[in-house]
């Protein structure tokens, strides 16, 4: 299961100054443990204790919001992508 | 937005739950009005309880959860909030059937202020708003009869809510001050028309409500009258018409995309 | 200005600027106005011309609000996660709307309107708020002056949010001219991913021309969630409704008062809320 990972630019020295990266993972919250475990640093910025995106954080499935789906339990599909996006300008 | 919550009705949510004994308050309100008490609740330690009808915009829904208040929805009008309302524990200040005191707020307040701003020259002066209960309209219309000022009242109503039982004056149980009292009728895509056109003109931003009053207000200036058209509230919580009455200027699919490209969108209704 | 009672520590003085209170609902309405005013008067902004500038928000509605009462087109830059609640409110003024890639955030967005001016010359004008000094002469003449005018010699403590600079450079050296020992302090969120909208963390973005940390006497980092907690608190106990940056910006007071009582002093705060949370009401769509 190889999920692409866009990463905002302020996150991106975390990744290399990479704006993709590829992980592995079923479910959004298994693609954000598995960014985590790759890029150390990066998960304490987008995820609180339990593991779930902090309410600044926005994370997209496929151009949707993922608390409008099965939040971090929504299953996601090999080849697909999957962005993080901070909830500055708009929404919450 | 020139007051606190952005409407008419800070002007008297205030005085009115500083007035209040009692530290539960229940009112009945919709919008703007339900907006200006959840404000004024907070550095008041009032206890407040919004019986809404279901039928309020969903952005002001969004804004009045926000608020350290209980908020009770009623399926249906308006006029539903009432006897639901008059149910829960905690003195009434204000419901579609109990517009007294926001009425004698608005005279003293409101009202005052524009009798003081109005030249008295023995000319009559119209007074256009939206109608809602009349509190609004009729208390600020109280303070120029009792400053024994010629005045007119001129309500606006939506056409589309016709069902709005308006008869000699008489709105809601609450009747008009003595003078001539009209309610006109406006269609929403004519006010929506009115809203377009103060922004874009003015650079003014306001609500349905207040852009029907200033197209009525327009038309009563136009044959020389001295017309004040109450703005109620700002604007800037009414989005949901635009996309219902503004077609569709939504844009998608630039989401991630190459910023080389940008999309252009016109706004235009 | 309001006195916050709720988050003054016993002995001090929080006193709040709200910004909301103007016609266009934020803060930007006083830079907005004067950048569009000073190009006026420098021939730089002629009839017919487009203003255009980047920007997520409050400056947008601002300019699309002047804009249009002063007859010109407003043509806006903003990264493309905008809230559809903004997209419709500068709709309805009139406004046309440019996005760009929402990954960049408003940094994305300056360089997009640089190229696009850079292609029509003569088609635009930049107003450029970083960099233009009309920005912080509206605060200079304006909100300083309604502060003295307000506090007068009590004032010990100035605090607002850092996002073009403006609101703190202006105000700031205002004040500073008008008693020397008034200590001046910047908010900007701890982190470069932040979720602090309106503010900026200067270290890793691009740095506001105006901006010269000389007037500041000491910058505060103010985490996301002490911002976010703040602005529910200012809800709660004030029935403020405030933006997450007027939030952090309370944070920060209320830390600085707390510090200057700590050592003896007796501090009297005012801080800029610059807008209110209306602007961030979001309506999932159908």
């Amino acid at each position: 299961m190889a999920i692409t990972v866009r990463i905002p630019t302020p996150l991106r020295k975390f990744t290399e100054g990479h704006d993709k990266v590829e992980v592995q993972g079923e479910t959004i919250k298994a693609v954000l443990a598995s960014l985590t475990a790759a890029h150390p640093g990066i998960g304490e910025r987008i995820c609180d204790e339990n593991g779930a995106p902090k309410r600044f954080v926005n994370v997209y499935y496929k151009d949707e919001d993922i608390r409008f789906l099965d939040n971090v339990d929504t299953k996601v599909e090999d080849g697909t992508e999957v962005s993080i996006v901070p909830a500055i300008a708009g929404g919450r | 937005m020139m007051l606190p919550s952005g409407s008419a009705y800070d002007r008297i949510a205030g005085p009115l739950l500083a007035a209040c004994d009692d530290d539960r308050v229940v009112i009945a309100a919709s919008g703007s009005p339900a907006l200006a008490f959840a404000a004024a609740a907070a550095p008041l330690k009032k206890k407040l309880t919004v019986v809404v009808p279901d039928k309020t915009l969903p952005e002001h829904l969004d804004l009045l959860g926000r608020y350290a208040v209980e908020v009770v929805r009623v399926p249906g009008e308006l006029e539903k909030t009432h006897a639901v309302a008059s149910t829960i524990e905690g003195t009434l200040l204000v419901s579609p059937k109990k517009p007294e005191l926001a009425r004698a707020a608005f005279s003293s307040s409101l009202g005052a202020e524009l009798v003081e701003m109005i030249d008295d020259d023995g000319e009559k002066t119209v007074l256009v708003s939206p109608l809602n209960g009349g509190e609004l309209l009729f208390g600020v219309a109280d303070a120029f009869v009792a400053a024994g000022r010629p005045v007119e009242t001129v309500g606006t109503v939506r056409c589309e809510q016709a069902e709005v039982s308006v008869q000699d004056g008489v709105v809601r149980g609450s009747s008009a001050p003595k003078g001539a009292t009209r309610v006109v009728c406006v269609l929403d895509p004519e006010a929506y028309e009115t809203r377009i056109e103060l922004a874009r003109k003015e650079g003014i931003l306001v609500g349905m409500g207040s852009a029907a009053a200033a197209r009525v207000a327009r038309d009563e200036a136009s044959e020389g009258a001295r017309v004040i058209s109450i703005v109620v509230d700002a604007g800037d919580r009414y989005f949901s018409v635009d996309r219902k009455f503004g077609g569709s200027r939504e844009h998608h699919g630039n989401h991630g995309s190459n910023s080389d490209a940008p999309q252009e969108v016109h706004g235009g209704a | 200005m309001a006195r916050l009672r709720s988050v003054e520590p016993e002995g001090a003085e929080v006193w709040a600027k709200l910004e909301f209170l103007n016609p266009g609902g934020s803060v930007k309405d006083r830079p907005a106005l004067n950048l569009i005013q000073a190009a006026e008067k420098s021939g730089e902004l002629r009839p017919g011309m487009s203003i255009i500038d980047s920007t997520s928000g409050n400056t947008g509605v601002a300019l699309a609000l002047y804009g249009a009462a002063r007859g010109y087109e407003v043509t806006l830059v903003m990264p493309e996660n905008v809230s559809s609640a903004r997209k419709s409110m500068l709709s309805t003024f009139g406004a046309k709307i440019i996005y760009s890639d929402p990954m960049d955030g408003s940094d994305g967005a300056i360089e997009l309107v640089r190229k696009i001016v850079e292609e029509q010359p003569g088609r635009y004008f930049y107003t450029n708020q970083y960099n233009n000094e009309a920005n912080w002469r509206a605060h200079h003449d304006g909100t300083a002056e309604e502060i003295i005018e307000a506090l007068g010699d009590r004032i010990t403590h100035f605090v607002a949010g850092i996002g073009t600079s403006g609101t703190v450079m202006g105000t700031g050296r205002r004040l500073r001219a008008f008693r020397d020992d008034i200590e001046v302090i910047g908010v900007e969120p701890d982190d470069e991913f932040h979720g602090l909208e309106g503010l900026k963390y200067i270290e890793t973005s691009i740095r506001p021309g105006i901006y010269d940390r000389s007037v500041l006497t000491r910058t505060f980092f103010c985490p996301t969630d002490a911002g976010w907690d703040s602005a529910e608190a200012l809800v709660r106990d004030e029935g403020l409704l405030v933006g997450h940056s007027a939030g952090a910006v309370v944070h920060a007071a209320k830390t600085i008062a707390e510090e200057a009582l700590a050592a003896g002093k007796k501090p009297v705060v005012v801080a800029v809320l610059p807008d209110h949370a209306s602007r961030y009401v979001e309506v999932r769509e159908s």
